[in-house]
């Protein structure tokens, strides 16, 4: 009996530390949620719907409806959602290819003494902290896209309406393009596992048939890891809505209108919300701190929506290429 | 879906499969000269992709490696950030990620030991480790700068902990629970079962079996996690710069004493044009390129390693 | 009735039509076949017997250079299809595979429908103009795969559905779909009940009619059943090669006798 009561005491510990995070993602929300609640009543759904955001630090306190803000104030999120979207979908759009391509290589094309120090130094890249990639962008890739790709891509494809307009340093292109190096290796490592666990049979038969290996991989490899790699990019979409470091270092700071041209000073959510609390700190109302708080939960909310579906994308890919091994 | 039934040989040509052999066929030839061209193509690309991905890499680290090494002086290491030196942002730095490993590692191999060995043991158990790896993976998915500003609410202002190392280090704890809880349950899981049942059917208790067999087998796994967990927290910048704060001089205690780190460096440096800010920058990212892949690199290769066994 | 109208492979008769000499092959430095020269002759079933591990499977892979992307693989010799030297600079290794079909041991059809099954190398290869042409080529594969009564109404059902026996028959018709000359079968039957087995066996007997086989086994039986000539291959060596019946009945080798009576099981 007295082996019994140990047993207990042990999985009751345990328990409770692993209930700890439950404890640390539900004090999170409920911190949000707390502190977003005053700017929830008094932006309403015009917090969704307006691209206007001037918190109006020089107005003075006013009270509606027992909630303090300030005078002229406005907080519409429409310029950071833009902004968010856009820079990701930038992202993902060079990093899918850029991953596939690599992903592919490394199953199909490159035999095993390459494969293997090339996926590690794909890997590499993961390992880098985002505040590095933000300062590379900031001396290298911003600079160069200014004064080579921008101007060119100005002058020949003005006539796309996102490639016109006056360029500038930190921008919309030289943002997605960091995220996208951030996230390829989410997509490429991922994609490369999935890919690699086609049945050797299919492949083989396939083979057997007269294919070449890009029909091998089109025909039977890409369909049998779609799911998972459906998951990857998913996944690395939520790594790019995040980014928080990187992003804030290559936004230009302020500028809150809708993004017209790829060259467009910008700011996502998240490199709003790292760049301007000490701003919202000085909000007497507190209505400042309020909407950033509302901003974060929509934040949290994407995030979490978008990681979910990738976890359970990937989860799936595995689960179903586990099953499709031929059983006889 | 059915195919017609034809009656054999009733067509024109007869039986298709007798016609002439297909690989004499020109038509099939010409086609898969185009096959085969595509097939080059499609590898052209990848390895240009290859290329594409891997050159931001190598440019990161000739960069920072080169600009870094150059930038390399005793002073630069020994003095405070005050006289364009490191060692409190160093110094900083370890603190803040030994405060989070102390935190986070007893909460996440315990929690990982409960999610691997008791959670199967009723339907409750099993609903409510499901909610935990759920929340946990929620946890991993999202964005520091969110936990930066609960951490600045709560901790900083709240509990009047004030910027401190204890308030960053609590955050990055955070941060870290979702890996190390994961790693140390899929560690504990690839224990052989065989080796289980015959440590119960010798008599031992759960908690013996646990703490004698699964445990210690697990280990290398584990640190594995714990490791990589460390990489994470080491680059991270958002959630510390509202918990830790900055300071110019040497960490002076755990609670309202602000603490300086690598990262807000890196960030407040590389703005600012001049050569010693520059270089203090650069030497950071330097550092923290080291510390974070020469950590990923022990991770990896000891996962490597571990896989197998 | 059926092979009424299809006319034998075009082409002079050879003497042999597939020739093996002085083959040796080699995973790495390990050698898995040594000083191998066979031949096998057009239209009739060749077996390869012995034990596992002996190099069968190595054997007739390299028949149609499956083994090309198998790190460290490489061989020595000449193999030859009607005087081809089919490792030779002009040979591509993708359209051998049309010319030299291929079963596995274990049924692997993909994951469409068995119609899609049947017609994916045709597709691939653009083997016909018009969509009833594919059908015909479908039902005509299905039909001398012996298939085709049972899934003549459900032809758009996931090939999974079907049981082993009926998937290995499907991966047949599949690979009769690209009109090959010759077709590579790697123990077809070593995965399935003996019901399934003996169907596959009938239908090998009657591919010869068509088709050029050679055909991996361990089971002598099976050998002794379908096969024209044997060939026993033990440590990658060949010990003895013959016609069916001698073979079973007079073995010359002391080696071959053994096997025959059970006491090699394996390398």
């Amino acid at each position: 009996m007295v082996k019994r009561y140990g047993d207990t005491v042990y999985k009751s510990l345990t328990l409770i530390v692993a209930a700890s995070s439950i404890l640390f993602i539900i004090s999170a929300v409920a911190v949000l949620l707390f502190n977003a609640y005053p700017s929830i009543i008094s932006n309403g759904l015009g917090f969704f719907t307006s691209a206007n955001w001037n918190p109006s630090l020089s107005g003075t306190v006013e009270t509606v409806n027992g909630i303090h803000r300030l005078t002229g104030s406005s907080f519409g999120i429409l310029v950071f959602i833009a902004d968010t979207l856009a820079s990701s979908a930038i992202a993902i759009l060079l990093a899918v290819p850029a991953g596939l391509g690599v992903a592919i290589f490394l199953t199909e094309v490159a035999p095993r003494r390459i494969a293997a120090p090339i996926s590690f130094m794909v890997e590499m890249l993961a390992g880098i902290p985002s505040v590095v990639y933000g300062f590379w962008g900031l001396i290298v890739l911003g600079p160069y896209l200014f004064n080579t790709v921008e101007p060119y891509l100005a002058e020949h494809l003005s006539f796309i309406p996102i490639f016109s307009g006056p360029i500038s340093s930190p921008g919309l292109l030289s943002a997605g393009i960091i995220l996208a190096i951030m996230i390829i290796p989410i997509v490429a490592s991922i994609s490369r596992d999935m890919m690699a666990r086609t049945p050797k049979e299919s492949r083989e038969g396939a083979k057997a048939l007269g294919l070449t290996r890009w029909e091998v991989t089109r025909r039977i490899v890409l369909p049998y890891a779609k799911t998972g790699i459906v998951g990857s990019i998913v996944l690395g979409l939520g790594r790019a809505l995040g980014e928080t470091m990187a992003v804030a270092m290559l936004a230009g700071s302020g500028v809150q209108v809708l993004p017209k041209s790829l060259y467009y000073p910008f700011s996502t959510i998240a490199s709003y919300m790292v760049l301007n609390l000490d701003a919202a700190l000085t909000d007497p109302s507190g209505m400042y701190l309020s909407a950033i708080m509302e901003l974060g939960l929509v934040l949290l909310a994407i995030t979490v929506t978008v990681n979910v579906a990738a976890r359970l994308l990937i989860k799936q890919g595995f689960a179903s290429s586990s099953e499709n091994v031929v059983r006889v | 879906m059915q195919i017609e039934s034809e009656k054999d040989g009733e067509g024109p040509k007869g039986s298709d499969i007798a016609r002439k052999l297909p690989w004499q066929d020109p038509r099939v030839l010409f086609r898969y000269k185009l096959r085969r061209l595509a097939d080059k193509m499609v590898v052209a690309v990848t390895i240009l992709a290859v290329v594409v991905v891997l050159y931001p890499l190598l440019d990161i680290l000739f960069m920072f490696f080169y600009r870094g090494a150059l930038a390399i002086s005793i002073p630069r290491l020994t003095g405070l950030t005050l006289q364009f030196g490191l060692a409190n942002a160093i110094v900083g730095t370890l603190l803040l990620v030994s405060l989070s490993t102390i935190i986070a590692v007893p909460l996440g191999v315990l929690g990982g030991i409960y999610l691997a060995e008791f959670s199967a043991q009723d339907q409750m158990s099993k609903t409510f480790a499901g909610t935990v790896r759920f929340l946990s993976d929620v946890l991993s998915g999202m964005p520091s700068i969110l936990l930066g500003y609960v951490g600045f609410l709560i901790l900083v202002i709240d509990f009047g902990w004030g910027l401190s190392p204890l308030a960053g280090g609590l955050i990055l704890s955070i941060l870290m629970l979702p890996y190390v809880i994961k790693t140390t349950e899929l560690s504990i899981r690839k224990v052989p079962l065989k080796l289980r049942e015959a440590a119960t059917a010798l008599g031992a208790t759960k908690t013996q079996m646990v703490n004698r067999m699964t445990f210690p087998l697990a280990l290398p796994g584990i640190l594995t996690g714990i490791i990589l967990s460390m990489s994470i927290s080491i680059g991270e910048t958002a959630p510390l710069l509202f918990t830790a704060g900055f300071s110019n001089y040497y960490p002076c205690g755990l609670t309202n004493c602000q603490v300086g780190f690598l990262t807000y460096i890196i960030y407040t440096f590389a703005k600012i044009p001049t050569t010693d800010s520059l270089s203090l920058a650069y030497l950071s990212a330097f550092l923290l390129i080291s510390f974070s892949l020469v950590l990923n690199m022990t991770a990896r290769i000891g996962l490597r390693r571990l896989s197998k066994i | 009735m059926r092979e009424e109208s299809i006319p034998r492979n075009p082409g002079p008769v050879h003497e042999s039509y597939i020739k093996i000499q002085d083959l040796n092959a080699f995973y790495g430095n390990l050698q898995v076949l040594k000083n191998i020269r066979l031949d096998f002759q057009e239209h009739q079933v060749s077996a390869i017997m012995g034990p596992s591990g002996c190099g069968k499977t190595t054997l007739i892979r390299i028949l149609n250079r499956m083994n090309d992307d198998v790190p460290g693989f490489h061989i020595e010799g000449n193999v030859t299809i009607q005087s081809l030297d089919i490792y030779g600079r002009q040979v591509d290794p993708v359209l051998l595979k049309m010319r030299v079909g291929m079963v596995f041991q274990s049924p692997n059809p993909f994951p469409f429908s068995i119609y899609e099954n049947v017609a994916f190398g045709p597709k691939i290869h653009k083997l016909f103009k018009r969509k009833k042409e594919l059908n015909r080529i479908v039902k005509e594969s299905l039909q001398r795969a012996a298939l085709w009564d049972e899934v003549k109404d459900r032809l758009a059902e996931s090939a999974m559905k079907l049981s082993g026996g009926q998937q290995q028959r499907l991966c047949i018709a599949r690979a009769l779909a690209v009109q090959p000359e010759i077709l590579l079968m790697d123990e077809p039957a070593s995965a399935l009940d003996p019901g399934s087995t003996s169907k596959i066996e009938e239908l090998i007997v009657e591919l010869k009619q068509n088709y050029t086989v050679v055909i991996v086994t361990h089971n002598i039986q099976q050998a002794a059943r379908i096969a024209d000539s044997v060939v026993f291959l033990y440590k990658g060596e060949v010990v003895e090669t013959g016609r069916a019946p001698t073979f079973f009945e007079n073995p010359s080798n002391p080696m071959t006798e053994k096997y025959l009576s059970g006491q090699l099981s394996s390398v």
